[in-house]
């Protein structure tokens, strides 16, 4: 006869080895919404309805606008506040020059680069957004890093930007919003992911 | 111009109301560099690197480092002209030619990078 406590322990070791093949529960992560890739130009992209139950939120795209330049940037605003309620800071690398710049009560948080329309053809620029206890009273901070390549014609072409920004508002965030910095839109092939982090 | 809103599974794509439209087209308005700006990074843009970052970090510089010639023996004269009141006409003739001389040589240096 096999002893009861032999078969918890192995009920508990299946348990866990369950809950390891699945990549949400190990990384500690879900996706909110299915990976989105545009099928056409847009001017916004809005994630809605967000969920609460999670501690942090991640969101990943690789973007690109139809600004004529090699260059474009992204902005992000949350729960459709267009109050100058948003602060950042980033800095960038550019061939070997290093930089840094800072924004105060804007009407949306720059928040990294993007590939524009004069950029190799099919190339869009990664995106990463850390948004911090984005449910919580306090103000909500943002971490990002982003690159740009351009058309690789010079090292000059090349930028990486790192940003910490920071929503005043008190409130959940329910909604966020990118938007192209000078676009004036994100164009068909960006991709978009959300997730949230336990 | 439209918008896409996601929501858990469903991705809409929507066009924008016109205040919508009105306000997003203000706002690129206001992102986007002006013709100067452009003009200013485009001349920075082909500095050699340590002269770019300089220029970079100091705003006013940037302006010398693009204006066109006449313009900047104009503001030099202007700048002259308060500063060295006391000189005489002459005189100031003279270190209006020598600091343009200078400020223009310099230019034309660091463009050809042997300041760099």
């Amino acid at each position: 006869m096999i002893p009861v406590e032999f078969i918890r322990r192995i009920t508990n070791l299946e348990l866990r080895l369950d809950d390891l093949v699945k990549p949400e529960v190990v990384l500690g992560m879900s996706l909110i919404a299915p990976p989105q890739t545009l099928t056409g130009s847009v001017a916004t992209v809005t994630f809605s309805n967000i969920p609460a139950g999670f501690r942090h939120l991640l969101l990943m795209a690789q973007l690109r606008t139809d600004r004529s330049a090699e260059i474009d940037a992204a902005r992000l605003q949350f729960n459709g506040d267009t109050g100058n309620n948003y602060d950042e800071e980033h800095y960038t690398a550019n061939s070997t020059t290093l930089s840094a710049a800072a924004n105060i009560a804007a009407a949306s948080m720059l928040i990294g680069a993007t590939e524009a329309a004069n950029s190799r053809s099919l190339n869009s620029g990664p995106l990463m957004i850390d948004i911090f206890n984005y449910t919580s009273a306090a103000e909500k901070w943002v971490f990002s890093r982003s690159a740009a390549f351009g058309n690789v014609s010079a090292a000059a072409d090349m930028f990486i930007q790192n940003f910490a920004g920071r929503w005043r508002g008190t409130g959940a965030i329910t909604s966020l919003t990118l938007l192209p910095n000078t676009g004036p839109n994100f164009v068909s092939g960006c991709t978009f992911q959300l997730y949230g982090v336990r | 111009m439209k918008k896409l809103i996601i929501e858990g599974k469903r991705a809409l794509y929507v066009d924008l109301t016109a205040e919508e439209e009105a306000a997003r087209l203000l706002e690129i308005e206001q992102n986007t560099p002006t013709a100067e700006e452009l003009a200013i990074e485009a001349a920075i843009a082909d500095a050699p690197l340590s002269a770019r970052a300089w220029f970079q970090a100091n705003p006013a510089a940037k302006l010398i480092w693009s204006m066109p010639v006449a313009e900047l023996a104009a503001e030099i004269a202007s700048l002259i002209d308060v500063s060295f009141a006391g000189l005489s006409a002459a005189n100031r003739t003279r270190w209006k030619l020598l600091i343009t001389g200078i400020t223009l040589a310099v230019r034309v240096l660091v463009k050809r990078e042997r300041l760099d």
